[in-house]
């Protein structure tokens, strides 16, 4: 099976997937990264950690298959 | 692999729990165990199988784990070696989940016909079973806590002063180093997590200074920090020295 590495941007921060995950399919790398990054804005979220979060997923020969960005703010509205 | 090897690690976690007298130290060698070994993920009990002995962890660590209709995957314990991990299915007419080997394991089957001689004849040895069980119900208390309640980085955390915890006290880790045969998924399936957040958590605790995480071996270099973020106290690891309480334990314990 084929291994799927799926690397996090967090604002600039890079944390890359150095183990990888097997899976079937792209389909699945692609509901695995979509699950990622629902859990890891919950928490961002949570912490009032505004930003970006970026996801990309990479083949075993380090081509990026699919990139998913979130981005999130707060947008202030000014009470008179 | 003969029977004194695959009871040694049993005499050591009942020896945790309370005084082992002699002759039920001589009733535990006794015992037939049959040893086999699993490699990564493979199964030691299969889910829906109705079991006729149950096994201890000799050697390696396995997994509980619990099958979603969607195929999704939740691991609700983990046992180290001397963890009896299958007393329940003494009582457990049918699994109603897996035993897996979180890489390679060796475990010692005991048939159950044993078992129940075995605790008939001796109580001692029937109160140092119920200990282990309530230790595991303690542990499983621990886990959905922190499993309902804890952010990943605090979770994780918890998970590694735990099993750091058990490990030491069976005398399998010091140092604060152990290693943890578990794969990125298998830990997104101990903390309910995706295995992306699980990647992403061991690095920051790592870029923190709490751990090193290389290859399965952990190490954590600041203890109490580490304990600090996971709210962690090893108090429910630790049962209460009842013998002391019951003027009948007292007297086996002399």
């Amino acid at each position: 099976m084929p291994i799927y590495y799926f690397d996090t941007i967090e604002d600039t921060e890079l944390f890359p997937d150095d183990e990888g995950v097997e899976l079937q399919h792209a389909d699945e790398a692609e509901a695995m990264a979509r699950h990622a990054l629902a859990d890891l804005i919950r928490e961002r979220l949570l912490d009032n950690h505004l930003g970006s979060l970026v996801i990309e997923i990479r083949d075993e020969q380090d081509e990026p298959l699919a990139r998913f960005v979130l981005t999130s703010a707060r947008v202030g509205f000014n009470r008179t | 692999m003969d029977s004194n090897d695959a009871v040694q690690p049993l005499l050591t976690a009942l020896h945790i729990e309370g005084t082992l007298p002699t002759e039920d130290e001589a009733r535990l060698r006794a015992l037939s165990f049959r040893t086999r070994t699993f490699g990564e993920g493979e199964t030691i009990v299969a889910e829906g199988s109705q079991p006729t002995e149950s096994c201890v962890v000799v050697d390696g660590f396995a997994a509980r784990v619990h099958f979603m209709e969607d195929g999704a995957r939740q691991v609700s314990a983990i046992h180290i070696a001397g963890d009896f991990v299958d007393l329940h299915s003494l009582h457990l007419e049918e699994m109603d989940h897996e035993v897996s080997a979180l890489g390679p394991c060796k475990v010692a089957s005991v048939p159950h016909e044993e078992l129940q001689h075995l605790v008939d004849e001796s109580p001692h040895l029937m109160w140092l079973f119920w200990r282990l069980t309530v230790k595991d119900a303690a542990i499983g208390r621990a886990w959905i806590s922190a499993l309902g309640r804890l952010a990943a980085d605090q979770h994780l955390a918890h998970l590694v002063c735990e099993l750091y915890e058990r490990l030491n006290a069976a005398g399998l880790a010091d140092d604060h180093r152990f290693s943890l045969p578990a794969t990125q998924i298998d830990l997104a399936d101990m903390l309910g997590l995706s295995s992306v957040h699980v990647n992403r958590t061991i690095k920051l605790l790592c870029e923190r200074g709490l751990l090193d995480w290389q290859q399965r071996e952990i190490q954590i270099l600041r203890p109490t920090a580490l304990k600090e973020l996971a709210q962690f106290s090893g108090e429910y690891l630790r049962l209460s020295m009842s013998e002391q309480r019951s003027p009948r334990r007292a007297r086996v314990a002399r």
